[in-house]
C-alpha cells in the first residue's frame, strides 16, 4: 500500500515536471513568435496551451485522489498541496503565453525591436525556469531568488510603459500596436507574477511555511 | 542459538533436579516406614512375650514405659488397655484392618494417615493365646508432614539450586558457544572450532573465494566501464524502465552542470526534444532529435534497451554538434556564395556576348566589349583557380612534398611580381628583415604572401606603403605584412578569414579579388602549423603576422 503511495508520488512529481516543461515550451514559442514574428510559433505555442490545460485537470484529479484514498501526511501532504496549488499557476501561465501568441498573430509579425520587452520575456523565462528548477531540486535558494527577481520584472514592465508613451506621443497613429505590445508586457509580467507564486509554493513544499 | 542452548541446559538440570529428588524422597521414605514396621513388629513381639509372662500388671508397667501406644483389644473388639486413654471411651476396634488381621492371621498391620495428612501412624497387632489383640502404634510424621515444615527450607534449596542452575547453564553456554562466535568468517579455514562445523568452514570458504573473485571482476569490469564512459566525447545516460537515472558519465555533468542527474529523467533537462525523446525510448521505441540548450546544439539519440517484459530501459547518448552544424552552415553558405560568385562574371560575359551576336556593337567598340568579356573571364578564372588552391589546402596541400623554403627571398619574389600593381595604386613596397627557412610547400607559402601582400595594396591608401619583414624570433621563423591602409573594424576582424566575407560588400567589385585571400592565407597557415595574428586599427594600417612553428634542428 504504501509502496503504491510512493509510486504515485512520484508520479505526481513527474507530471508536474512534464507539465511545467510544456509551459517553458509555451512562453519559449510565444516569446520566439514575438521577437521573430514566426506565426507558426505562434499557433504553437496555443497549441501547447491547450496541451496544459488537459495536463491540469490530469493533476488535480491525481492530487485529489491521493488526498482522499492515502490521506498523506506531513512533507507529503505538503508536496500534494503545493503541486495542488502550482497547477494552477502553470495553467495560468499557460494561459498568458497563449494570449501572448495570439497578440503576436493580430500584431502578424509586426511587433518591432523593443529593448525592454526583449529583456523582460528573457527574464519572465527565466523565473519559470527558475521556479520549476527550484521544485525539481528542492532548491529553497533558488526559490528565494526567484520571489526576488519579481522586482527585476516590475521594474522593466514601468520602463517598457515609459517606452511605449513615448511611442504613442511620436506617432499617434500608431495606437493600438503600441497598446498591444503593452498587452504582452503586462502579460510578462503576470508570468514572472505566477513565477514568484510557484517559488513560494516550492517554498511551502520544502519548510511548511508560506508568505501572505 | 544462545537463548536456545541455556534453556535446553536449564531445563535438563531442573528435570533432572526434580527427579531425582522426588525418586530419592520415595526410596528413603518406604525405607523408613518399612524400618517402623520392623520396630513395631518386634516391639510387639517382645510386648507380648512379656504380658505373657507378667499379666495385665506388666502390660501396665510397659505401656507407662513405652512412648508407643498399646492396646489390648479383645477378641470381640473392645478395648481391654490403652496407655494413651481411655480404654471405655473407646469405640470398638474390631473392625480396624490390622485388628481384623490379626484376628483372622495371627498377625496384622497397618498404617494410616491422619486427617490433616501431617502424621502417619503405624499399626502392629498380634493375636495371643487367650484370642486377645495386643497392639502396638507408633506416629511419626508423614511425607507430606516432613514436607510442609520443611517448606520454607525447601523453597530455599529449590532457589538455590535455580540459581546455581542457571549460573552453570550460562557458562556452559557460554563455553559451548565461544568457539562459535569467535568463528573468523573471513578466514573460515584457519578456525579452531568444532570438528562438526568443519564442512560448513570449508563450504563457506569455496563460497567466500568465489564471491571475492566475483566482486574482483565487477570492480574491474566497473573501472573499465568508468573509463571508457568518462573518456567519451557524447554524454551517456541510462534510464531503468522506471525512467530512473541510472548511470551519467561526466559529459554529461559537464554539459548539465546546475542539474542533479539523479532521480527521475526530467530532473535531467526538461527540454522538448529531450522529453520526447526519452519518453520514446521508455516506450520501446528508439529515435534520435536535435536539441538546442545555451546556445550549444545537440544532437540526441535514445535506444530503448528491452527489460525481460517488464517496460525497456533507455540508453541515451547526447552529442554536441555545434561544430559540425556550424560547419554544416557554413560549407551551405560557401556553396551558395560560390554559386553566386560564379554567376556574376558569366551573366556579364553572356551579356556582352548577346549584344556582340546580336550586331547591335559598333565593329569599334568591339574591341572595348572583347576586354570586358576578357577581364570578367579572367575574373572567373582567377575565382575557379582560388577555389581550387582552397579545396587543395583544406585536403591537406598540393602534391608536392613538404621542402626547405628560404622566406625572404620568396617575399622578393612576391614583391617583385606586384610591383607593377602597387605602383598602379600608388603605393610603395619594401622588403626587410633577415633570411629565415621554413619547412613547407613552396607554391602554398608563395600564394600566402601574396595574398596578403595584394590586399595591403588593394586596401590601402594612395601614397600608403607595404612592408614585408621576415625574420625569427625566438627560435620561430615569422613573416610580418605591415599596410598603413584602411584597416579592419573590431568588429570584422574575426570573420575577415571566412570565405567570401568582405568587409565593404559594396565596393567590392572596384578592388577586385575573389573574397577568397584570406581564407586561403588561413588555411594555408594551418597546413604549416602555423598562427595567424591580424592587428588591425580602422583607418591607420593592418598588420598581419604569420607565426611558423620553432624549427627543428636536424
Amino acid at each position: 500500500m504504501r509502496n503504491r503511495f510512493d509510486t504515485q508520488l512520484a508520479e505526481l512529481n513527474n507530471e508536474l515536471i512534464s507539465m511545467g516543461a510544456l509551459c517553458e515550451n509555451a512562453i519559449a514559442s510565444a516569446v520566439k513568435a514575438l521577437l521573430t514574428g514566426d506565426l507558426k510559433l505562434a499557433a504553437a505555442a496555443v497549441r501547447i496551451d491547450q496541451e496544459i490545460d488537459r495536463k491540469e485537470r490530469e493533476l488535480e484529479s491525481m492530487c485529489l485522489k491521493l488526498l482522499l484514498q492515502q490521506q498523506p501526511v506531513a512533507s507529503d501532504l505538503r508536496l500534494v498541496s503545493s503541486v495542488l496549488k502550482m497547477i494552477t499557476d502553470i495553467e495560468r501561465i499557460g494561459d498568458q503565453a497563449s494570449d501572448i501568441a495570439e497578440i503576436v498573430t493580430y500584431l502578424s509579425g509586426a511587433c518591432g525591436h523593443n529593448q525592454h520587452i526583449e529583456e523582460m520575456a528573457q527574464a519572465t523565462i527565466k523565473m519559470v525556469t527558475d521556479s520549476l528548477d527550484a521544485f525539481v531540486r528542492r532548491d529553497l535558494t533558488l526559490a528565494w531568488s526567484v520571489i526576488e527577481y519579481d522586482d527585476v520584472v516590475d521594474d522593466l514592465f514601468a520602463a517598457c510603459k515609459k517606452d511605449l508613451i513615448a511611442e504613442i506621443a511620436d506617432s499617434p497613429v500608431d495606437g493600438e500596436r503600441v497598446l498591444d505590445i503593452l498587452m504582452i508586457a503586462k502579460y510578462l509580467e503576470r508570468i514572472g507574477d505566477h513565477a514568484t507564486n510557484i517559488a513560494e509554493w516550492v517554498e511551502f513544499s520544502i519548510t511548511g511555511t508560506h508568505k501572505r | 542459538m544462545r537463548k536456545r542452548v541455556f534453556g535446553s541446559i536449564f531445563l535438563t538440570a531442573l528435570v533432572t533436579l526434580l527427579l531425582t529428588v522426588s525418586l530419592l524422597l520415595a526410596a528413603v521414605h518406604s525405607g523408613l516406614s518399612h524400618d517402623m514396621q520392623e520396630r513395631l513388629a518386634s516391639e510387639c513381639r517382645y510386648i507380648a512375650a512379656a504380658v505373657d509372662d507378667g499379666g495385665r500388671a506388666m502390660l501396665e508397667e510397659l505401656g507407662s514405659l513405652y512412648a508407643d501406644r498399646i492396646t489390648l483389644i479383645a477378641a470381640d473388639g473392645t478395648v481391654q488397655y490403652d496407655n494413651a486413654g481411655d480404654e471405655a471411651a473407646m469405640e470398638n476396634h474390631a473392625a480396624r484392618p490390622e485388628v481384623a488381621a490379626a484376628l483372622r492371621d495371627g498377625v496384622g498391620e497397618d498404617s494410616r494417615l491422619s486427617d490433616t495428612l501431617e502424621t502417619q501412624t503405624y499399626y502392629y497387632a498380634i493375636r495371643q493365646q487367650d484370642g486377645t489383640v495386643l497392639r502396638v502404634a507408633s506416629t511419626a510424621a508423614s511425607t507430606f508432614g516432613a514436607l510442609s515444615t520443611a517448606s520454607p527450607w525447601i523453597v530455599l534449596i529449590v532457589l538455590v539450586t535455580l540459581l546455581v542452575a542457571a549460573l552453570l547453564a550460562s557458562w556452559l553456554t557460554h563455553v559451548f558457544l565461544a568457539p562459535i562466535i569467535a568463528l573468523d568468517l573471513h578466514e573460515p579455514l584457519k578456525n579452531d572450532a568444532y570438528d562438526e562445523l568443519s564442512p560448513l568452514l570449508h563450504r563457506m570458504d569455496k563460497q567466500n573465494r568465489k564471491i571475492r573473485s566475483q566482486m574482483d571482476e565487477l570492480r574491474r569490469r566497473q573501472a573499465e566501464f568508468d573509463d571508457i564512459t568518462s573518456g567519451m566525447d557524447e554524454g551517456l545516460v541510462l534510464f531503468s524502465a522506471q525512467g530512473e537515472i541510472l548511470f551519467a558519465n561526466r559529459t554529461v555533468h559537464q554539459m548539465f552542470p546546475e542539474e542533479t542527474a539523479a532521480g527521475g529523467y526530467l530532473t535531467l533537462c526538461r527540454d522538448p526534444a529531450y522529453i520526447r525523446v526519452v519518453e520514446r525510448a521508455l516506450r520501446g521505441e528508439s529515435s534520435h532529435e536535435r536539441m538546442e540548450k545555451d546556445g550549444r546544439v545537440y544532437s540526441v539519440t535514445a535506444s530503448s534497451v528491452a527489460e525481460g517484459g517488464q517496460g525497456y530501459a533507455a540508453v541515451l547518448f547526447l552529442v554536441d554538434i555545434t561544430d559540425r552544424d556550424q560547419a554544416e552552415r557554413q560549407r551551405q553558405e560557401f556553396t551558395a556564395n560560390v554559386s553566386h560568385e560564379l554567376k556574376t562574371p558569366l551573366t556579364s560575359i553572356m551579356g556582352y556576348a548577346e549584344i556582340m551576336e546580336n550586331g547591335i556593337v559598333r565593329p569599334e567598340d568591339i574591341g572595348r566589349f572583347s576586354g570586358k568579356i576578357r577581364s570578367e573571364a579572367v575574373r572567373l578564372l582567377g575565382l575557379i583557380e582560388d577555389i581550387i588552391r582552397l579545396s587543395r589546402l583544406e585536403e591537406g596541400g598540393g602534391p608536392t612534398q613538404p621542402e626547405p623554403v628560404e622566406l625572404h627571398a620568396l617575399c622578393r619574389t612576391v614583391c617583385d611580381r606586384l610591383q607593377h600593381k602597387a605602383a598602379a595604386h600608388r603605393v610603395s613596397m619594401q622588403v626587410q628583415g633577415t633570411e629565415t627557412v621554413v619547412c613547407g610547400q613552396r607554391a602554398a607559402l608563395e600564394q600566402m604572401v601574396f595574398n596578403l601582400a595584394d590586399n595591403a595594396i588593394a586596401y590601402n591608401k594612395p601614397e600608403g606603403s607595404v612592408t614585408i619583414e621576415t625574420g625569427t624570433q625566438d627560435g620561430a621563423p615569422f613573416v610580418r605584412v605591415a599596410d598603413t591602409g584602411i584597416g579592419i573594424a573590431p568588429a570584422d576582424q574575426p570573420r575577415v578569414f571566412e570565405r567570401f566575407y568582405r568587409v565593404d560588400k559594396s565596393h567590392s567589385r572596384e578592388t577586385g579579388g575573389t573574397g577568397l585571400g584570406l581564407s586561403i592565407v588561413k588555411h594555408g597557415a594551418a597546413l604549416h602549423h602555423a598562427g595567424v595574428e591580424l592587428q588591425s586599427a580602422p583607418g591607420q594600417g593592418t598588420v598581419i603576422t604569420l607565426r611558423f612553428p620553432k624549427v627543428q634542428e636536424t
